[in-house]
């Protein structure tokens, strides 16, 4: 199937509506970017979505787009709350998939020359891997209140402060998560996951700020050049596959007992309003709480373990939380549509909330400046930090891209990288990474990746987010 | 990552299929008989029954610790499947993992045949 494309302005292309499609797509990208669509089948899936059933707007895609199962990964669809529909592929299986970034008053000085005992140590104290399990086991009444606190549970067990559920998307709880419709083989999962850091892309990174961008803003997140900062990658781990697992199936029956027609079976939804949806959003609501709750502890360990190597003391290191973020997720937002205020259920996968200056959800020590918009790289090139900007308002559902969006399959990588040491290469650029999985070095390679730098531009040249600063890996921990 | 089994029958492609998968997870898929597990599933069709068959496999690799060695089907219809899976538990010194599986997707998997075989067409997510 070609789909066929119209360039409306320098980054953004329309997908125009044709066939099953009730609103156009709408892609945010530039010349080279775009041409990298070509190769794969994400236009085809951005047209597939614009299909569903109470979308509403355009079909949007950031700029790191790529292939993903039934949903693009970078893709943004709102869905009328009355009318529309909810589904887990729209969301993916790494349910509040996020990011999470905290700064500290160290310097590159003072890190570089410890770099490889830190991130030994990291690597030592923070599980990872598949299917790691950490020294946190819970009951199933601790585990459905993990489900239903969030972040607020792990502050409560001792794991950081009250400031950092401030610094949180949504203060680390999506409401409406009700434990009760979970499967005993999620609750099973979930049991002793917590406090991992998991596989695959996921990451514990050590950075330096290399370059700032604005410095206001910077100066308001508490961002200075030459200062060290840390980014966690991590989600709801099994939990939150085994949802995005038992829900897809019992879609799936629901589709077919309707005789709903769907180009793509992963693409199986029902109505937001009927029971099956509301029970999905209430057991997806308990994965993403359980991801806050898990990167809230990833957070501790991490701090603990930089006081012990450098023999610093707390107030010396000063570690904050400046934001966390989620990727994988569907939201119940209010947005501007057609000159009305309306309710819409957001579905973000592999996309970053972006809020601007004055929005009523940024808590107090952002209003002025926009939401912290966190964009990992690869681990061998950089990573940024943007405000909300906005032209996300009106353009994208409050929306931004997620990373550099794969540009190599996996497997792809893995060939490539064959007879190459990985670690090596990254050591002789001044980056030393230790990893637990036998090819994760390999998939997730520099070269599998596009160019963060021009993903991150269009988002600024569209008014979805502004750049503020530019962060150096130095040491990173990896499944 | 994704794959393609071809087979001579429908039972012996959900046997293979399943061999197949745990030949991408483990750089040497263990061997022997281990506990019995009964396996029921019923789907929509025989494309739902294997994403349902090989979803399975994984769950007792990720959820119960066991690494599924041998299978016995006793009832396949297209919307239905008995088997007897016999399974070992995981140990992670012995058992290598090659790659993660993370989940058996849906997105573009089929089962189909024609006169002389069966095939089947999955996507794993990583």
């Amino acid at each position: 199937m070609e789909i066929k494309l119209k360039r409306i302005d320098k980054c953004r292309w329309l997908v125009p509506k044709t066939g099953a499609m009730r609103v156009p797509g709408l892609i945010f990208s530039n010349d080279e970017l775009i041409k990298m669509l070509q190769s794969d089948q994400s236009l085809v899936q951005v047209s597939n979505v614009a299909a569903l059933p109470g979308i509403v707007g355009h079909s949007l895609a950031m700029p790191d787009i790529h292939w993903g199962y039934g949903f693009p990964i970078g893709g943004v669809a709102a869905f009328d709350t009355e009318e529309g529909i909810i589904s887990p592929g729209g969301v993916g299986y790494d349910i509040n998939c996020g990011c999470r970034l905290m700064t500290t008053l160290l310097t590159e000085e003072d890190v570089r020359p410890r770099i490889k005992e830190l991130v030994s140590a990291l690597f030592a104290n923070i599980p990872t891997g598949v299917g790691s399990t950490g020294t946190i086991r819970l009951t199933k009444a601790e585990e459905t209140k993990v489900a239903s606190e969030g972040a607020a549970w792990a502050v409560k067990k001792g794991f950081g402060s009250l400031e950092d559920l401030d610094r949180t998307e949504d203060g680390g709880l999506l409401e409406g998560s009700d434990p009760s419709v979970l499967s005993e083989r999620a609750i099973k999962r979930g049991s002793d996951q917590l406090g991992t850091l998991g596989s695959g892309n996921h990451f514990l990174e050590i950075q330096t700020v290399e370059h700032i961008y604005d410095s206001d803003i910077a100066s308001a997140f508490g961002l200075f050049k030459g200062q060290v900062t840390i980014l966690i990658h991590s989600g709801s781990r099994g939990f939150g596959h085994q949802i995005c697992d038992d829900f897809l199936k019992e879609m799936n029956a629901y589709v077919s007992k309707n005789s709903i027609r769907l180009p793509d079976r992963q693409l199986a939804c029902a109505p937001l309003k009927s029971p099956l949806g509301r029970r999905y959003f209430a057991a997806m609501a308990c994965a993403a709480n359980y991801a806050w709750a898990n990167r809230q502890i990833l957070m501790h360990w991490t701090r603990e373990t930089l006081l012990n190597v450098l023999s610093i003391a707390p107030r010396e290191m000063g570690m904050r939380l400046l934001y966390d973020v989620c990727h994988n997720i569907a939201k119940i937002e209010n947005h501007p549509l057609e000159g009305k205020t309306v309710r819409l259920c957001v579905h973000r996968k592999g996309a970053t909330r972006s809020l601007p200056a004055g929005h009523p959800l940024l808590p107090a020590v952002y209003r002025d400046w926009g939401q912290p918009v966190l964009i990992p790289g690869d681990m061998g090139t950089s990573s940024y930090v943007m405000a909300g900007n906005k032209g996300a308002v009106t353009g994208s559902f409050c929306s931004s891209c997620h990373g550099a969006g794969r540009v190599l399959s996996r497997t792809q990588a893995i060939k490539m990288a064959k007879g190459r040491a990985i670690d090596r290469e990254l050591e002789a650029k001044g980056i030393y990474v230790h990893s637990r999985g036998r090819s994760t070095l390999k998939e997730e390679m520099p070269e599998a990746y596009k160019d963060v730098s021009q993903v991150v531009q269009v988002v600024h040249d569209a008014g979805l987010a502004r750049k503020v600063a530019l962060l150096k890996p130095m040491g990173v921990i990896k499944g | 990552m994704g794959m393609v089994v071809n087979s001579s029958g429908r039972e012996e492609l959900f046997i293979e299929a399943a061999a197949a998968m745990l030949d991408i997870i483990f750089v040497s898929p263990p061997k022997g008989k281990g506990r019995k597990i009964r396996v029921s599933l019923e789907g929509s069709d025989l494309t739902d029954l294997m994403v349902r068959w090989l979803g399975e496999i994984l769950y007792l690799l990720q959820g119960e610790g066991l690494v599924v060695t041998d299978i016995e089907i006793e009832d396949l219809t297209s919307v239905r499947l008995r088997a007897t899976a016999h399974a070992v538990p995981f140990e992670a010194g012995i058992h290598e993992i090659r790659h993660e599986i993370k989940a058996v997707t849906y997105h573009q998997s089929l089962v189909s045949s024609d006169i002389e075989s069966w095939k089947t067409r999955i996507i794993f997510d990583m």
